[in-house]
This record gives structure tokens, sequence and C-alpha cells, in this order.
């Protein structure tokens, strides 16, 4: 009998270090690209289910009373608000169901919002700036949009789904190798890409009303310009991770809708 | 094909010369979409069929690796053929067969 | 500003993990079999089998030996296997990890058969365990000595 002791076959049980890098890259961009798709999916597809709740249900969620905290500014301003409001929901065609609740703050923030169950919030910082009622309707129009087109619920229910979907993966598929913030992350960008076409419908329907109320455009370049000024202290650069669409940019989409005597006109005093 | 045995002797014939120790390792993963629909299926029960085609094939690999590493001693069997399990990771099969390589001769018949 | 920050915060840290597991593991690997060779090839005296007993050829030598030896895996191992399991296949970065720690525990195992002056080792078994991230590998046997 003999015996020997036969030393081990190297690459068979094992490819030291070969194309480790190679196959990295490949299966890293592999997994980016379907998990950037799978998001914008998760997050589109979610945007579709928030509009199957009734208006209704919505505003019965959000009561008045959850804005009584704001410091509420004059009733005169708060009445003339209201007003311009409702003209704006015909101008739009809103849906008759759908009341619009104006709540006017006197405290200095520069902002203005729609959230769920249409209620709006303007802020008298921003209303100051404005200087003209066209610029003060081309921004409440800019909001009505967004009740209309059921923009807050659409975002909120599209970002629910995303995260639901990746934690349901998350838990199923072992990866917890991989940081699962990398996933919420691609998730916000789809969210963010959402929001942006959100803001440009917002921004064609706050046009089509301001051409309905004055016959011009004035009071929507007034709008852009002034946030301009204001965004242009701030600015981030870029364009990926942005809630709305460059100022700029909106500006010009917008003018290149309409006719060149379309864009100025009169503008009437505010306040 | 190489003889494989996890007794010490193969029939009809006896060992003529020893080689040595060899072994097959390998570690091997689902799809995720696999590994999704185990967890879905851990919650009723049953058997998980996805995992049970990853064992055999990390078992058949590593015996593949095995035998040609016996192959390339010039072996005719791997006796003696142990296999051990576990895991580096959740969802992931981790299989050594080990043996030892030698090279066989008839018995001589009466 | 702190948006774009915290992007590149989250994404940055992981990615200079990730190189720098690639580039230490990687020298990490290299240097360690090289040793395995240099062991192997200084142990090939000490002979090896998987059976319980060598027939008419040995003698037991001494108590059942051992050797065990737990290997880490780098950040770069880690997020490749991951993807790895993702897409499915042979997580062959582990494939090496496997391959180092069996291949260590066994020149271990030899060691210590040889420091009982036994020139083989019988019955020899393996078992893997994770531990946290890493694995270990134990390999133990029976020392014998050859009757010649």
């Amino acid at each position: 009998m003999r015996y020997s002791n036969q030393p081990e076959r190297e690459g068979i049980n094992a490819q030291a270090g070969k194309g480790e890098g190679r196959e990295f890259l490949l299966l890293g961009a592999s997994f980016l690209v379907a998990a950037g798709l799978l998001s914008l999916l998760f997050v589109r597809a979610g945007a579709l289910l928030g509009p199957l709740m009734p208006f209704a249900w919505e505003a019965a969620l959000v009561p008045d009373a959850a804005f009584a905290s704001l410091d509420t500014g004059d009733e005169r301003t708060r009445q003339r608000l209201q007003t311009l409001s409702n003209d704006i929901a015909k101008a739009l065609d809103m849906p008759p169901n759908m009341a619009v609740t104006l709540h006017y703050s006197k405290a200095d923030t520069v902002n203005a919002f729609a959230t769920f169950g249409g209620h709006m919030v303007v802020f008298d910082g921003l209303l100051k700036k404005l200087g003209s009622e066209d610029a003060v309707t081309a921004l409440l129009a800019h909001e009505l949009a967004h009740v209309k087109h059921r923009h807050v619920i659409k975002g909120a229910t599209g970002t629910l789904l995303a995260n639901l979907l990746w934690s349901a993966l998350g838990w199923g598929g072992d990866v917890a190798a991989l940081d699962v913030s990398g996933f919420s992350q691609l998730s916000m960008l789809s969210s963010l890409s959402m929001t942006r076409d959100m803001e440009r419908q917002a921004d064609a329907e706050a046009l089509r009303a301001v051409l309905t109320l004055y016959g011009h455009a004035g009071g929507y370049f007034a709008l852009f310009e002034t946030l301009g000024d204001i965004a242009g202290r701030d600015a981030d650069g870029l364009d990926m991770l942005q809630t709305h669409p460059d100022v700029a940019d909106r500006i010009a989409s917008a003018q290149a809708q309409i006719s060149i005597e379309q864009r100025s006109g009169a503008l009437t005093a505010w306040p | 094909m190489l003889t494989i045995t996890n007794t010490e002797q193969v029939p009809g014939f006896e060992v003529a010369e020893h080689l040595g120790m060899v072994q097959g390792s390998t570690v091997r993963a689902k799809h995720v979409g696999r590994d999704i629909m185990a967890g879905l299926k851990n919650i009723v029960g049953g058997e998980l069929r996805g995992y049970t085609e990853l064992m055999e094939d990390a078992r058949g690999e590593a015996i593949r690796r095995m035998q040609s590493q016996a192959a390339a001693l010039g072996a005719d069997a791997v006796v003696n053929v142990r296999l051990a399990t576990s895991t580096i990771t959740q969802g992931a099969a981790e299989l050594l067969a080990y043996g030892t390589a030698v090279k066989l001769k008839p018995l001589a018949g009466d | 500003m702190s948006f774009l920050l915290q992007f590149i915060l989250n994404f940055a840290i992981p990615l200079s993990l990730i190189l720098v597991g690639f580039i230490c593991g990687r020298i990490a690997e290299q240097r360690h079999y090289a040793r395995i060779r240099r062991d192997e090839a200084e142990l090939a005296h000490v002979l090896t089998f998987t059976e319980r007993a060598v027939p008419n050829a040995a003698a037991p030598a001494g108590n059942m030996v051992l050797g065990a030896v737990v290997i880490g895996q780098d950040y770069f191992k880690a997020i490749l296997a991951g993807l790895r399991q993702i897409f499915g296949g042979n997580i062959r970065a582990y494939e090496t990890l496997l391959d180092r720690a069996r291949r260590e525990a066994t020149i271990r195992l030899k060691r210590a058969a040889d420091a009982q002056g036994a020139n083989m080792v019988t019955n020899i078994k393996f078992s893997t365990t994770r531990i946290g991230l890493a694995i270990e590998v134990v390999a133990y046997g029976t020392p014998c000595a050859m009757i010649e």
C-alpha cells in the first residue's frame, strides 16, 4: 500500500479575487437600475390608489380645528382671499363637491401650501412680497390645482406604497447586508420626480386660471419672478433633488404656451 | 466517473493507494424572488421547494468539485465521503464535501 | 443644501467602506493564501484520511487533535455577497472565505498531530459554524503513526 498527500488543486473550490471587482460593478449597476425602476413603479402605482378615496373622506380626516393654532390675519383680507379662491375654482372647473377652505395667517413666513381635505394655508409674509392681486390669484390657482388633481393624497399614497413594498421586500428577501436607507433614497428620488410633475400640472392650471380671469398672464410671471428672487438666495443646484422644477423653466414653459400679447398687462393692486 | 462512497471500501475492489483527503465546497443562493416566496411560505408552513432545490444544487456542486479534486490526483474513487452544511448568511447554502481519494484494484478472484 | 449633503453622506460612507474593504480584504487574502501554500508544503508529510482506521499500517498515537479557525469577511465581500444573493448563483466572495478557513483548519490540525509525533490523521471530520459575520471551521481527527 502506498500513501501520499497531494497538494490541493487551486481554482476548483475558489477563484480567489478573480473578477470580483467586475462582478461587483455589474451586479451593483443592475441592482440600482432594477431598484430605481421598481421605486418608480411603486410610487406611481401608489399615486393611482390615492384618488380612489372619495374627497369627502379625505376632508373628514382633517378637521378645521387642526388649523386653529395659525395666527389668523384680519377677516377682510381672508374674505378677499376666499372670494378670489371661489372665482378661481370656477375658472378651473373644480368639481362641485370639492370645497376649499382658506386659512390666512398673518405670520411673516414666506410660504403657501395646500394640504389634505382641500385646506389651503396662505401666510402674510408671502402675500406682502407679491404686490398684485394678479400674482395672488396665480398663487391661489396653483394651490387650488393641487387640490383639484388630488396631488396631496397621491403623493402620500405613493410614498406609503413604495415604503411598504420596500420593507416587505427587505423582510422577505434577506438583504440585510445592503443598507436599506439606499432604497428609501431611491423611493425619495422617484417621489420627487412625481412631485415635480405635479408642480408642472399645477403651473399649467394656474396659467389658465389667470388668463381666464384677467385676460393676460402678467400675474403668473409676477408670481414666479418673486419666487425666483426668494429661491435665488438658497438655490441647491441638483435638479433631481428638488421638489419643484427650476423657476426659470417654469417661466419659460409658460411663455411657450401663450402669445406675446398675453404675457403682460395692467395688474390689480394688492392689498 | 469517479466512484463516490461513504463506506471505507468499494465492493469488489481493494484500495491500492491512498492519495489523501480531497474536499469540495460551495456557497450558493437563490435569487431574491425565491427568498420572498420562501418567506411567505414560512407563514403557512410546508416544503420550501426553492430551498430544497438550492440545497440539492449546492450539495451536487460540492460533490462535483470534490470529484474534480480527486480526478486531478488520478484517483479512481473517493471513499468515506462526508457532508457538512452551515449558513454564512440567511438564505445561502454553504456545503462542504470531503473524503479520501484512493486508487483501486480489483479483488483477486478465487 | 442639507438635503444634498445628506444624500452624499448616505452614499459616500458606504462607498468608501467598500473601497477600504476591497483593498485591505484583497491584500489580506493574498497574504493568507501565500501562507496557506507555504504551510501546506511544510506539513505535506502528515497524511490525512477520512477513514476511521487505516488497516495494517498505523497505530493510534496520542489524543484527538483539532484545528480551528475563524475567518471574517470584509465590507466589500459582504456587499458583493448581498448583491449576489439578490440575483442568485454561486457566492464566490464567500467561497474563497470557506476555502481559506477549511485549508487553514486542516493545516492547524496537521500541525497539532505533528507536535504529537504523528505522521497521519485518521477519521477527520469538519464542522462549520457562523460566528457573527465570520465563519468558523473546525477540523478534528485521530493522530496515528505509521508502523514500518
